[in-house]
């Protein structure tokens, strides 16, 4: 575990900084956009965070946070996933059992996943202490814990697809098919997630177990077809 | 520790890059694999490590079919891809790092590792200033501190000078001494004929033993 996570840490470091700074700059430019705006704390937040997509009153502007956000947290999840695949299969896979791998990296996905939402959010507290009186602390809070599960979700449905389109290539555009028809029913508005807050752990768990069980089954075909590209 | 190859094949898509390739490698012995860049000789590689699966054929070791179950041939160690060790850290700390996955080993013995690779001078600087040839040296070390059974090391010598060439060299033959079986990939003819003691040409996927 120890090995993944401090890996990791230093990958993205070293290879991934611009980014990250660039996604947790994000609420700090739109706070200055929003600056003189008449609105609640409670909208000023679903802003800056594009936790709040309306599609009756939806601009460019949210549409583009909303993405930003979400294609930051799946290229993380594959970044992090694909690097050891690619670069250290030999340091890893001679110490380390794939069902022991998988169990490390999802935490370690999961890990740095929630510490970039942390430090994004308490940005958003910050900026939002400086623009009004009062701040709720358990807006943000609840508004931070649906964000991260609907991340989390993302992440590892995008893996499972992934992985599944190397692992089943036969298949491959009936999955990009189901694919593209879950990221059309998938709520877009993730605070209205938090009606399903109490099922989607259970998701996420069957998700993470299908992901586990096609990454041990077809680990080598996955090695060659993501070591080939 | 026995490796049979036994008929294997490897395709990717419509390459053949492994052609019916036959052997039988055993414990106390160094192989030499030696053929052109991409003439197959790291896919080989990476089949007995387990990593990809042949298109046809069997890898088993001591008798059991390697490719029988998701997990990875048990005491073997390899150096296939280029060194990659984490930047920020010194030489020791990290293969104290890699040797905490499993505990096989102690701090001392990684520091008799380091000594033996000749990188005990420079085990306390970080890895980023570390030479080529330094690089090199770290990778054999992680490959040879756990005392695996099965050594397996693609273009060992690349980037070293003369005297770590004639260093490494003495290990492999004191592993050697050891009972391990140690395979060594090289485009470099002299490294082969000093150390090995059977050696496999590959051409265009089909492997002669010379």
């Amino acid at each position: 575990m120890k090995y993944i996570m401090i890996h990791d840490f230093s990958y993205l470091f070293h290879r991934r900084i611009h980014l990250i700074m660039l996604i947790l700059s994000i609420p700090a430019l739109l706070s200055i956009f929003y600056f003189h705006a008449d609105i609640s704390f409670s909208d000023w937040t679903y802003l800056l965070t594009g936790t709040n997509l309306q599609l009756k009153s939806i601009t460019i502007l949210d549409v583009i946070i909303y993405l930003c956000y979400q294609v930051f947290y799946l290229f993380l999840a594959i970044d992090l996933y694909l690097k050891d695949l690619k670069f250290h299969l030999d340091y890893i896979f001679c110490r380390m059992s794939c069902r022991k791998w998988y169990l490390c990296k999802i935490s370690s996905i999961l890990l740095f996943g929630s510490l970039f939402k942390i430090v994004e959010y308490s940005f958003v507290g910050v900026l939002g202490s400086i623009q009004f009186s009062q701040v709720d602390i358990e807006l943000l809070y609840s508004c931070m814990w649906i964000d991260l599960l609907y991340a989390v979700l993302g992440q590892l449905l995008f893996l499972l697809f992934y992985l599944s389109s190397y692992a089943f290539s036969k298949i491959k555009y009936g999955l990009f098919i189901l694919l593209f028809i879950i990221v059309v029913i998938i709520p877009k508005n993730i605070i209205s997630m938090l009606a399903y807050q109490k099922i989607l752990p259970m998701i996420m768990l069957l998700l993470f177990l299908v992901v586990g069980i096609i990454f041990v089954k077809k680990n080598r075909k996955l090695f060659q077809m993501i070591g080939e590209r | 520790m026995k490796i049979e190859i036994k008929d294997v094949t490897k395709k990717f898509k419509k390459d053949t890059i492994l052609k019916n390739v036959n052997m039988s490698l055993s414990a106390g012995n160094i192989y030499g694999f030696i053929g052109r860049n991409g003439s197959g000789k790291s896919v080989l590689l990476k089949l007995i490590c387990s990593f990809y699966e042949p298109t046809s054929g069997k890898i088993l070791f001591d008798g059991k079919d390697i490719f029988s179950s998701a997990e990875f041939p048990p005491r073997t160690r390899a150096l296939i891809e280029k060194p990659n060790f984490l930047p920020d850290l010194t030489g020791k700390e990290n293969l104290m790092l890699l040797a905490n996955i499993q505990h096989l080993i102690t701090e001392t013995e990684v520091d008799e590792i380091l000594e033996k690779v000749l990188l005990s001078d420079d085990k306390h600087k970080k890895y980023h200033k570390y030479s080529l040839g330094m690089k090199q040296k770290l990778g054999i070390a992680q490959v040879l501190m756990e005392h695996p059974e099965v050594i397996i090391l693609d273009e060992p010598f690349n980037g070293l000078d003369d005297d770590s060439i004639k260093q490494i060299r003495t290990l492999l033959l004191e592993e050697k001494k050891k009972g391990k079986l140690i395979i060594i990939a090289t485009h470099l003819k002299d490294d082969i004929q000093f150390l090995c003691d059977e050696v496999y040409e590959f051409q265009n996927g089909v492997v002669f033993k010379k």
